[in-house]
């Protein structure tokens, strides 16, 4: 049954997947990008640390942020939790399926002891 | 779907080519028909371009864009249609954009949110299908270039 649509802009999904990267522990901080700003554009705003691509209805999601320094660090470890963070949060919005999530570390954020 | 278009596209009168070139779509109802001209749809097109982020400005067909920007302010005439091509028919429509782009955004990523904006709000405002949206980035804009015509306001997340 179709009972109609459900729309999500692009810059809400952003905003979503930013708040959800920054709560999970070990991110410092989401990052504008290295070479080229990362960034989702709408409308008078851009969102920065997030740079989304739908194709075919399914999103492909480009985060990009900066870890926190630990001595237990494993960036491969961290990068599947914000995998799975980024995950839940777009699928609780609704806004489709998530195909791929590619995490860039552009940063290190090392804390003086 | 395929028959309610066929029977509007059978009852819009045949005008003459230039009347009908000058007429944006036709939506024709039992009521009434509703008109839009080609030069509303530029406009709103242009419009949509202009206020995504990442976007300095639109810019005339096959003239540098500091030049004509200069040209532009000295007569001024309206720069909100400039930049922008339009080809509509009776439900659909494709736009042609020629712009500039702040230097360091990603060039695909800002080109894929003008394409969504301009048919977000096109397909909103006036009922017409996008089929397409060109978008052809003729230039890079540097900051500190010409601090007056900053106009988007940087909101970082």
């Amino acid at each position: 049954m179709d009972s109609g649509r459900l729309q999500v802009s692009e810059v809400g999904i952003a905003r979503a997947v930013v708040a959800a990267v920054r709560r999970v522990p070990g991110v410092a901080d989401v990052s504008p990008g290295r070479f080229a700003e990362a960034a989702t554009y709408g409308p008078g705003e851009k969102v920065r640390g997030v740079a989304l691509a739908r194709t075919a209805g399914a999103l492909d999601i480009e985060v990009h942020l900066c870890a926190l320094h630990a001595d237990a660090l494993l960036l491969p470890e961290l990068a599947s939790r914000v995998r799975s963070a980024v995950r839940q949060s777009v699928e609780a919005l609704g806004a489709g399926a998530v195909r791929r999530i590619d995490v860039a570390f552009d940063d290190l954020r090392v804390e003086e002891a | 779907m395929a028959t309610e278009e066929m029977r509007q596209r059978a009852q819009s009168p045949r005008g003459d080519t230039t009347a009908m070139r000058s007429r944006a779509t036709e939506l024709v109802t039992e009521e009434g028909k509703t008109t839009i001209a080609d030069v509303v749809v530029t406009k709103i097109a242009g419009l949509a371009a202009r206020e995504v982020a990442g976007v300095h400005e639109l810019v005339t067909q096959g003239v540098g864009g500091a030049v004509t920007g200069l040209a532009q302010r000295m007569t001024g005439a309206d720069t909100r249609s400039q930049g922008v091509d339009v080809e509509v028919g009776e439900r659909e429509a494709v736009i042609d954009l020629r712009l500039t782009v702040d230097y360091g955004v990603s060039i695909p990523q800002v080109a894929a949110a003008v394409r969504r904006n301009v048919m977000s709000r096109l397909e909103a405002m006036t009922g017409l299908v996008v089929k397409e949206v060109n978008i052809d980035v003729t230039d890079l804009y540097f900051p500190g270039e010409e601090a007056s015509t900053q106009q988007i306001e940087r909101r970082g997340a």
